[in-house]
């Protein structure tokens, strides 16, 4: 019974959402109410963006300049957006490649110093009211290789399907989970020398 | 054991934070932004589609000139004058030699019909003296010599 309910909800909550991408593309598509649209899309998956960007740069500053750049670049090519997948899996594809992006700018610099320096951000800023076990945790995935800890952060911390996560990542789904699994026991390792 | 065990007592919290009311004021500074750039977009669309139109008309302009305008009169007689003498005709050439001798400052046609008085002639003259020198005999042989000689018959009806 509780399964047959859990199973109606989520078919329920993705009905809604499904619904919603759809209104929020007329109303982005139409000139007239391009910006009321936009405001609506921005509401529902700001957060959720946000935080996937933030999740690889760490930076507050360099991460609302991303939230920025991806949902400008939304706006602007909206109209070029078939709605074969949903807008949420567009966004992060957008936001992933702004990050990587960033990622490439910083090139110059050795992997290992730019590691450095993002986990000491990490324990620099925001660590008030966090525990040492979740300060542990983000720096371990922060030493991951860069599509290693894509796929790990849009696999563990946004529950999106391997299928998704190939949309976004324009990449196998199998490539997917052998990267995860190896980010996984990099992670435990981590831990564990820690 | 799979990821949520493995790593459920970390949880998916996250040691990091945002400014307070960031979510609430994101949404408007991005549309604006979103405005500008799309408009600034929309400027260089223009500009760039105008420098095309502006470019194409100059193309037009330059084609037409060069193949509608045409070629000045004292250029041609440049060229004409820049021309090889081979090219030239060669009657051109000739005709103040005969023209000098009987009538200078005529056309082409009666400088020919001039010519051919001024060769025959002096030719008909050295006949006339060779004949009178020869016996009787020595012509009656050269008018037999004439007719059965079907080369000068030849040449007679060419001439004709």
């Amino acid at each position: 019974m509780y399964s047959f309910a859990s199973k109606y909800q989520k078919a329920l909550k993705q009905v809604t959402i499904e619904n919603s991408d759809v209104h929020i593309l007329s109303l982005i598509r139409d000139p007239e109410t391009k910006d009321k649209g936009f405001t609506l899309m921005m509401d529902t998956y700001k957060e959720r963006i946000y935080w996937h960007i933030r999740r690889l740069v760490v930076s507050h500053e360099d991460a609302e300049d991303i939230l920025q750049e991806t949902f400008i670049n939304a706006y602007r090519f909206a109209g070029s957006f078939n709605g074969e997948s949903r807008i949420y899996t567009w966004l992060y594809r957008i936001a992933t490649n702004e990050c990587i992006g960033l990622f490439r700018k910083n090139k110059n610099n050795r992997m290992e110093e730019l590691t450095d320096k993002v986990v000491g951000r990490l324990t620099g800023n925001d660590l008030e009211n966090s525990e040492e076990i979740q300060v542990r945790f983000q720096e371990a995935i922060l030493k991951l290789p860069e599509k290693q800890r894509i796929v790990f952060n849009l696999r563990y911390y946004d529950d999106l399907s391997y299928e998704e996560i190939s949309l976004i990542m324009n990449t196998s789904v199998s490539a997917l989970k052998t990267n995860y699994h190896y980010a996984q026991e990099k992670i435990k390792q981590n831990m564990l020398n820690y | 054991m799979n990821s949520e065990s493995e790593f459920q007592k970390v949880g998916k919290k996250m040691p990091y934070s945002v400014p307070e009311g960031f979510f609430d004021q994101i949404t408007g500074r991005t549309l604006v932004k979103a405005r500008q750039r799309e408009k600034i977009h929309r400027k260089t669309v223009l500009m760039w589609r105008l420098a095309a139109v502006a470019a194409s008309v100059a193309v037009l302009f330059a084609l037409g000139y060069l193949v509608l305008s045409p070629l000045p009169e004292k250029n041609c007689e440049q060229t004409a004058q820049q021309m090889p003498s081979m090219l030239q005709p060669e009657v051109i050439s000739q005709s103040p030699k005969v023209t000098a001798e009987s009538q200078p400052k005529e056309d082409f046609v009666p400088v020919i019909t001039d010519k051919e008085e001024i060769t025959v002639s002096p030719e008909s003259e050295e006949i006339n003296d060779v004949l009178s020198a020869l016996s009787n005999d020595e012509l009656l042989q050269l008018a037999i010599l004439y007719k059965s000689d079907i080369f000068l018959e030849e040449t007679e009806n060419n001439l004709q």
